[in-house]
């Protein structure tokens, strides 16, 4: 009898090592071939994560980047607001996490939020938090920047003749 | 060659009970690396994971209730509790201690952080550790060289025979993750020149030593046949790192490679795969490689004695006798 069980147990443990294996080299093959192809040969949210271990660095560009934020005061002028506070990680994954709501909106059929409304959150979130410590903020704009990269410094080309500045949300 | 030698083969190399100690040394690597990976965020989890950090989380109103009470903001008190939990977890799972629920646990951990903030930071390695936890969870990593050995045998060099399942697993994941971004290389048009490479350096990501190379003003073509040259790497790597006679030529290029990336663009992250490559080492190998350095014998149980040359004290035996 407990060998009959024993046996019972070797066979169902080396039916799952099976399945493991097969089902792990699959799914990894699927998403191989979407990596190469972009043909789905498995389901989507099968393959997302095998796909998502196997990207490439997408990141160069000819141009850095990066967010900023201005607020409004009661008397109309402006005034500089710091995102550091708001972006605490090292500067290129700052500006990485600044640039995602351009991706989810290049691909917004897997978007969980689309661009303008991401900005205007994250605006609303500054104003939130900035009206906390100043109260004679009235409003916040956050300006999407970009400058060309140079081999001289991250920052060296961030000048007004090279800079492209544009308002991408307005809060309230 | 039948049908059965070759299902005989695949079960004798990916299911065979065997010396776990290459899983344990990718335990104890992947959770220290962990460990300092996560720690270094200690300061930053109010303005990571609290209340007032910006909360864009991934579930938005149309996922289940249950994930919208899941990703709300807690205040800083909280996400210390639970950041303090995780960091637990991943402390127990690197020193082999209730290791499979702790693993468990921390990758449950990983998922949460991946929705209420790393998706926005969508990399390979944050997808990549929650599911090498997964894996640890069911493989043999505190086998050997763990608390768990040491309760039950009183040595850290005891170990219990295990399959060698969760080692392939983890070896063939490596494997992919190189084929994936290699090969996709070849075929993306961004990286059909150096461009790619010379505004990687010269990029946000570039560190004071990769602007100090770039402006040696080498010309085009250098960073043309550099690109090719990574492409070449990483289209051979998913190959040469299961071959032992030219496996060590690879993990060398590997190391090189992880480093370079390291120091002239500062993404460190996929250091953790230098250690890995242990992964591709037969545990019969590296058995006897840490029989040469530690007490640990042919087989599963305590070592049959402690001798003191091991730790530098002499060179007679003080506990038992293996005449």
């Amino acid at each position: 009898m407990r060998r009959r069980t024993d046996t019972l147990r070797e066979m169902v443990t080396r039916t799952c090592q099976w399945l493991v294996l097969i089902g792990f080299i699959a799914i990894n093959l699927a998403a191989f071939i979407y990596t190469m192809t972009r043909a789905i040969v498995l389901p989507w949210p099968v393959i997302a994560l095998s796909y998502g271990m196997m990207a490439p660095y997408q990141s160069a560009t000819p141009y850095s980047f990066a967010l900023t934020a201005e607020s409004v005061l009661e008397d109309g002028s402006r005034r500089a607001v710091d995102l550091s506070p708001y972006y605490p990680m090292v500067a290129p994954e700052a500006a990485i996490r600044q640039y995602v709501p351009f991706i989810h909106w290049r691909k917004d059929a897997e978007a969980p939020f689309d661009l303008a409304s991401t900005y205007h959150e994250i605006a609303r979130q500054v104003l939130a938090r900035e009206q906390a410590a100043h109260p004679e903020i009235r409003a916040v704009e956050l300006y999407w920047e970009q400058w060309p990269i140079s081999p001289f410094g991250p920052e060296v080309e961030r000048i007004p003749f090279h800079l492209e500045r544009s308002l991408v949300a307005t809060a309230p | 060659m039948t049908l059965i030698s070759v299902r005989a083969g695949i079960e004798q190399w990916a299911f065979r009970r065997t010396a776990p100690h290459p899983q344990a040394l990718l335990r104890a690597g992947l959770g220290a690396f962990l460990l300092f990976y996560w720690g270094l965020k200690v300061l930053q989890v109010p303005a990571l994971f609290s209340d007032r950090a910006l909360w864009l989380p991934w579930p938005d109103a149309t996922w289940h209730p249950f994930f919208q009470w899941l990703v709300r903001a807690p205040d800083p008190a909280v996400a210390y509790g639970i950041y303090g939990a995780f960091m637990l977890c991943l402390a127990l799972f690197t020193i082999g201690v209730w290791m499979r629920p702790a693993a468990l646990l921390a990758a449950l951990f990983y998922v949460y952080y991946w929705l209420i903030s790393l998706h926005l930071f969508p990399t390979s390695y944050d997808r990549l550790f929650p599911f090498l936890l997964v894996v640890m969870a069911f493989s043999a990593g505190d086998r050997a060289l763990s608390v768990r050995m040491w309760w039950k045998y009183g040595s850290w060099f005891a170990w219990d025979e295990a399959s060698v399942l969760g080692q392939r697993i983890v070896a063939l994941q490596v494997a992919f993750t190189y084929l994936g971004v290699g090969w996709q290389k070849m075929v993306l048009p961004a990286w059909q020149s150096g461009d790619v490479l010379a505004q990687s350096v010269m990029g946000i990501w570039g560190t004071p030593l990769a602007f100090w190379l770039t402006r040696w003003n080498v010309p085009a073509w250098v960073y043309d046949r550099l690109t090719f040259m990574v492409m070449a790497f990483e289209f051979a790597m998913p190959f040469g790192l299961w071959i032992p006679r030219w496996q060590w030529l690879f993990f060398a290029m590997g190391m090189v490679f992880h480093v370079l990336i390291a120091v002239l663009m500062g993404i460190w992250w996929f250091l953790v795969l230098i250690p890995a490559y242990v992964a591709f080492i037969e545990p019969e190998t590296l058995l006897a490689m840490l029989q040469r350095a530690l007490p640990i014998s042919d087989s599963p149980g305590p070592p049959p004695s402690f001798s003191p040359r091991h730790f530098g004290l002499g060179r007679h035996r003080t506990v038992g006798t293996a005449q």
